[in-house]
Parts: structure tokens; C-alpha cells; sequence
């Protein structure tokens, strides 16, 4: 059975889009084939973790939903290492970055059953074993159809007091929606703070699992989004604990 | 003159008729009767075809002026035209009634040549008036019954001029209205990049001029509101309870999937918009609308009080019918719609008509009912065009003649047979 992961977070600058990115190498290096949407269509971003460059997209999510191909013509095979015959795959479906298109996103709007359908059938043609979407931030109708088709929700937030806040509302919807697993990921988290004391407190505030307490990291600040971390730092504490969050995915 | 024009009336009073008035009044081809009094006088022209009457005054049992505003109640713009005969001390009088609506006078004595000539100026205007004020009457007419083609042709654009036809799939339709104008529409257009097709059948509960008004606006805002990416509304999903449980979750009913919302959306806000602009006209639209996916036969529809539309399958076999699901249109504000799915297969059909289709009558007043209509949908059809023809055709063999008395309205698709497929 095939799994729908939705990441997704109250603020943008969470870390978002990094642990997608993330999460999807490690499934992948698991032997899974895993497809990845950016449905962040008003400011994708994560491409550019994947070393996509704008030109080499020939197609994006914008003309599935303008009907000009189907969803599986924008998948680009953005495993880490494509030569390999290893199982494990990585399909990235990103989001126009052409400032017209986005324009036309906003001015027309688009029919948000076709994302519900798309992901489906992106299931199907690329016999994946999870599908993980990057939402936009905040609480949009694309972000909340990917929360109410989701079999996994992750939230990714910081030990900050606005995210907090936000992230109870996320937590509330995504219960009322009544998303079969929800987990919460506290990033960048200063080394002074106790992973222990904060996992505690978040989860006792937010009613809600914390799946992993991820430390910031100098490494990933000066990575600068131009790779994925745990391809480039393979031996990095953080992988572990990213390894962790997948195990919860079978709970 | 004229012989068939009407006679005239010559109220005397207490003078003796004089011979010669007679005669003159007789050479005018003139029926002419004589009464005394002013009631008789009344009586005859209300029941009469005068066309002239000729008085004397002082009048014996009424007033000039009375007897002349009665004389115009009987008859209105189109009354008995009026002389009035008095002495020459009589001025004032005759003034007077000339006021209160004479046509002309005359002073005793009377000659002849004059008598003639005015009655003959009064007929003719009399005549006049009367033709004028029908010209105005039948140029109104003239008037109305041009303002009804042009709502008639300006409610024919209101139909799809062309049908989609996507990929193994051929659509039908045929509108009958009952009077000129009518309250039944249909309607069959692309949605979301042609990926869906989106088809409805509605009929308004009214007939005429008002019904088609309102048809006018369903049918803009349907299909206005269908067209639209509106923000499917989030708090929407929220206070729905059913996807509180668990294995509906996975099912596209309340999840938006590819034309659903642009479904809800064109029933639901249109409901919203007439319930809230159109509340105290007090009409509503049963309306039928369907979104299907050509490429799998999915449909996803909303029945808001329309008669059923079924579904057969090639062979002739009833399948389905699609209840409805919601109330009518512009009944009851805020009503959320709920959608169902069917499927259509290779090979079936789905017909929906309106009720004048099943309750049209022969002149001995039977209905041609649904086993009328079952019986024709059974037989083998091959297409969409083909299957509308024969129900038309059977109906109008089985009313043979009768009045219409309601819009007939019907819209078919078919599937085509997998082995029938393009090449
Ligand atoms: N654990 C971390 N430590 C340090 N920097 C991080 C960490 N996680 C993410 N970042 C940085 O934060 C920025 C925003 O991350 P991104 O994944 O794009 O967030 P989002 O998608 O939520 O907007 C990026 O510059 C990224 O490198
Ligand atoms: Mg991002």
C-alpha cells in the first residue's frame, strides 16, 4: 500500500521543503520509490534542493493543472545516484518558477480536485510507494486537501513562540480532517535547549507526537539549500534522527 | 353612406318630430329610431349598435349633461356620437353640452342641407376616431407579439448552439417549449481544460414570460459559477461530519477530486444567489447536473428535485436511475448540496428529460408516462441522436395532435461500445 506524506507548516523558513528533500533520499536509499510535488506553487523552492535547474524542466505541475500534459510528464528523475540500479527512486513534480506562470496561478486560480486526481495517478504511473507533498504555508485550500488526503502529516516547526501558536491551529485542523498520523518536527533547535525537556513540553502543549527534535545545524545553514543534507552528510547526527521519523511512517 | 353602419337614435322629447328631420334622416341610409325620453334612450344604446344620437334639449327626466356622461359610460372612447338640438335662446345650454361632451349642434329651425352635412362630419369623425384607436390597439398587439420572438430567439441563445462530442462519446438534445417562451433549459459544455464534460437539465416550476426570465438566470449562473476556480471553501470541510469517519476518507465524496468543486460550486451559489436576490418571486428550478469524466465514464452529479435520469445499458436494460439528491433551486437558503457518482460503461446511455416529456397527454387526457417512455429507451439505439429522435417521435404519435401543455426537454449521452471505438 502506497503512502501520501503531507509536510507542512504553519510559518514559511521552518525547514520545510529540507526535510522533504530529506525524508525522500532516505526513503529511497530504503529501496522505495518515492515521488515528491512541490504544491507550493506561489513560491516553490524545492527544485533547487534537487539541483533542477528552471531549464531543464520541460514540464511543471502548472501544465497538469492547465491540462497541457499529464502530471507524470513533469516528473523529473531526481534520484541521488540515477546510475545506480539500485530500486530505490526519486521523482520530483515541481512547480513552474516562470513569473507569469505564477501570475496566472493568482489571476485564474485552478481547480483543486485536479491536484486529488494527480495524485493519484502519479501513484499509479510511477508505482510509488510513498508520495510526499511540500505545501505552501500557512492554511491555503491546496495545503488543506494534501492535509485531508494525507495518510502522514508532518509538521515542521521551530521552538519559537509564533510557531507555536500556528502550529495549533495546523494540529486542530489536521484532527478535524482526521489525518490517520500525525507528527510533529521541531527544527532547528538551539544546542542549548534539552531535546528531552522541549519534546516534552511541545508535546504536552500541542496534544501531539514529536516525531524528532532536529538541532540547527552549520552544516545545513552553510549547504544553503544547494544539495540534499543527508546525501551530503551521510555520517551527520541529524540523519539518525531523520531515520527515526521514518520508522514512525508504519506505526 | 353606408347602410351597415349603425342607426341613429332620436331622443324628441315633448317636441312632435317633424316629418321633414325624418325624411332628411332617412335619406342618410340611416336606420333611425325615435324614442321620448332620455331613459329609453339610455337603455336602446346599451344594448343597441347606435351610432348617432340627435336630442332635443331640455331633455324631459334628465339633465343634457347627465344624459351625455351616461352615454359615455356605456360606451367608453368608442360612444355613441352626440347632437344636441335646441332653440336659438338656448346658448347657454347648448354651451353646456357641448362641455360635457356633444359633438356637434344644431339651432331650430332646421335646415336641411345643413342636418346633412352635420351628421354626416360627425359619423365621419365618429368613424375616424374608431379606426385610429384600433390601429393603436392591434399596433400594441403587433408590439407584443414582436417582443415575444425577439425573447424567444434571445432565449434560444440561451441553449448551447453546439454539443460536445469528446472522444467515444455523442450527445443529444431536443426543447420543445409549450408556449413561446419556456421555463425548461438544457445545457452541455467543457469543464477544467476539457477533462470533464459538464451537462444539466432544469425546468422551471412556471410557464411563460416570468418561468423564462428565470430560466435565463439559472442557466447564466450555472454555467458562470461552474467556469469559476472558486475557493472551495475550507470551513466547508471542517463542519462536515461525515469525514469524521474513518474508511470515508479515502472516498472522493467529500474530498474535491477533478470538476467537483466547479459541480458544488454552480448548484450551491446559484441556490445561494437566487435565495438571496430572488427570495420573494417565490420560483425555483428542479435541476439536474451532471460532471462527467469522458475517459472513464465517472459521473459526479447533484439532483436538486429533478425527475430522475437513468442510465440503460447497451442491450436495453434499465440500470440506474439518479434520485435526487437535494432539494429544487432557489427553495430553501444555505441548503448544502451533496454529490453522488454513478458510472456509465461502454455501450450505456444516460437519458434525462424533464416532466413534460412523461406527463404530455393525448386528447382523450392519458399521460404518456414513464412505461411509455422505458419501452422506447429499451429498444436497440445507437446513438444519443438516434435515442432522442424515437422518444420525440413516440411522443407525438401518442398526443396525436393535443395542446402541448408543458415544455418538453431532453438531453442524452452515450457511450460508445469498446469493440465500436475509434480507430
Ligand atoms: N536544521 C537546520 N539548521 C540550519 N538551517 C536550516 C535547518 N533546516 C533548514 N535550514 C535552513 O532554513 C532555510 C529554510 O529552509 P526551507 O527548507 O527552505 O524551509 P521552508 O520550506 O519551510 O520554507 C534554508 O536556508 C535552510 O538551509
Ligand atoms: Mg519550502
Amino acid at each position: 500500500m502506497s503512502k501520501i506524506v503531507s509536510v507542512h507548516s504553519f510559518r514559511g523558513g521552518t525547514g520545510k521543503s529540507n526535510t522533504t528533500a530529506n525524508i525522500a533520499a532516505l526513503l529511497a536509499e530504503k529501496g522505495m520509490r518515492v515521488g515528491v510535488v512541490d504544491t507550493d506553487i506561489l513560491s516553490p523552492g524545492i527544485h533547487v534542493l534537487f539541483g533542477v535547474q528552471e531549464e531543464a524542466m520541460v514540464h511543471s505541475l502548472n501544465d497538469y493543472l492547465w491540462g497541457t500534459c499529464n502530471v507524470e510528464d513533469a516528473a523529473v528523475d531526481v534520484t541521488a545516484n540515477k546510475g545506480s540500479s539500485e530500486k530505490g527512486k526519486v521523482y520530483l513534480i515541481p512547480s513552474s518558477m516562470k513569473t507569469g506562470d505564477i501570475a496566472r496561478i493568482l489571476r485564474e486560480g485552478y481547480d483543486v480536485g485536479l491536484l486529488n486526481d494527480g495524485y493519484e495517478r502519479l501513484i499509479k504511473q510511477l508505482n510509488l510507494d510513498f508520495l510526499l507533498i511540500d505545501t505552501h504555508p500557512g492554511l491555503n485550500e491546496e495545503t488543506l486537501l494534501s492535509i485531508a488526503i494525507s495518510d502522514v502529516l508532518l509538521i515542521v516547526m521551530r521552538p519559537d513562540a509564533q510557531d507555536f501558536q500556528g502550529t495549533a491551529v495546523t494540529v486542530e485542523v489536521a484532527r478535524q480532517l482526521n489525518v490517520p498520523l500525525m507528527l510533529l518536527i521541531v527544527n532547528k533547535t538551539p544546542s542549548i535547549f534539552d531535546s528531552q525537556m522541549l519534546k516534552q513540553r511541545v508535546e504536552s502543549s500541542l496534544r501531539c507526537d514529536v516525531a524528532a527534535i532536529l538541532p540547527h545545524s552549520d552544516e545545513m545553514m552553510a549547504l544553503a539549500s544547494e544539495g540534499v543534507f543527508v546525501t551530503k552528510y551521510p555520517g551527520h547526527p541529524m540523519v539518525r534522527l531523520l531515520r527515526e521519523v521514518l520508522d514512525r511512517f508504519h506505526q | 353612406m353606408n347602410g351597415n353602419l349603425g342607426d341613429i337614435l332620436v331622443v324628441v322629447g315633448n317636441e312632435t318630430i317633424n316629418k321633414t328631420l325624418l325624411q332628411i334622416l332617412t335619406s342618410l341610409e340611416q336606420q333611425v329610431r325615435v324614442v321620448n325620453e332620455a331613459r329609453q334612450a339610455l337603455a336602446l344604446i346599451g344594448a343597441g349598435s347606435f351610432e348617432l344620437v340627435l336630442f332635443f334639449a331640455p331633455l324631459p327626466d334628465m339633465t343634457a349633461q347627465e344624459f351625455l356622461a351616461r352615454i359615455k359610460d356605456t360606451g367608453g372612447t368608442d360612444a355613441v356620437a352626440t347632437i344636441v338640438i335646441g332653440d336659438p335662446d338656448q346658448g347657454a345650454e347648448l354651451e353646456q353640452c357641448l362641455r360635457a361632451g356633444a359633438d356637434d349642434f344644431l339651432i331650430t329651425p332646421i335646415s336641411t342641407g345643413l342636418l346633412k352635412a352635420r351628421v354626416q362630419l360627425v359619423l365621419e369623425h365618429k368613424r375616424l376616431r374608431h379606426k385610429h384607436e384600433h390601429r393603436i390597439e392591434s399596433e400594441e398587439l403587433l408590439k407584443i407579439e414582436h417582443d415575444i420572438q425577439i425573447a424567444r430567439r434571445i432565449q434560444a441563445g440561451f441553449l448551447p448552439e453546439t454539443l460536445p462530442n469528446p472522444d467515444g462519446w455523442n450527445v443529444a438534445a431536443r426543447f420543445q417549449p409549450a408556449r413561446e417562451v419556456a421555463g425548461d433549459f438544457y445545457d452541455a459544455f467543457m469543464l477544467s481544460q476539457n477533462r470533464r464534460l459538464g451537462f444539466v437539465i432544469a425546468d422551471v416550476v412556471d410557464k411563460g414570460v416570468p418561468a423564462a426570465l428565470f430560466m435565463a438566470l439559472v442557466r447564466s449562473l450555472t454555467r458562470a459559477f461552474a467556469q469559476q476556480n472558486y475557493s472551495f471553501n475550507w470551513a466547508d470541510i471542517l463542519e462536515t461530519d461525515t469525514l469524521a469517519q474513518p474508511f470515508a476518507r479515502k472516498q472522493t465524496r467529500t474530498i474535491p477530486s477533478t470538476g467537483t468543486m466547479a459541480l458544488k460550486n454552480a448548484v450551491q451559489l446559484t441556490n445561494n444567489y437566487i435565495t438571496e436576490n430572488h427570495m420573494q418571486d417565490n420560483m425555483f428550478a428542479t435541476l439536474f447536473f451532471g460532471m462527467l469524466d469522458p475517459a472513464t465514464g465517472q459521473l459526479a452529479y447533484i439532483n436538486a428535485g429533478h425527475n430522475p435520469p437513468v442510465i440503460f445499458d447497451g442491450k436495453g436494460n434499465f440500470k440506474l436511475e439518479l434520485k435526487p439528491t437535494n432539494m429544487a433551486v432557489g427553495m430553501m437558503p444555505d441548503t448544502k448540496y451533496s454529490i453522488e457518482f454513478a458510472q456509465i460503461d461502454p455501450g450505456d446511455f444516460i437519458f434525462c428529460y424533464t416532466d413534460g416529456v412523461t406527463e404530455a397527454r393525448n386528447a382523450a387526457g392519458d399521460f404518456f408516462m414513464e412505461n411509455r417512455l422505458f419501452e422506447v429507451l429499451a429498444r436497440p439505439i445507437k446513438t444519443a441522436q438516434e435515442l432522442v429522435d424515437q422518444v420525440y417521435a413516440t411522443l407525438q404519435d401518442f398526443v396525436a395532435g393535443a395542446v402541448q401543455f408543458d415544455d418538453i426537454t431532453m438531453i442524452a449521452l452515450m457511450r460508445q461500445p469498446e469493440d465500436s471505438g475509434k480507430p
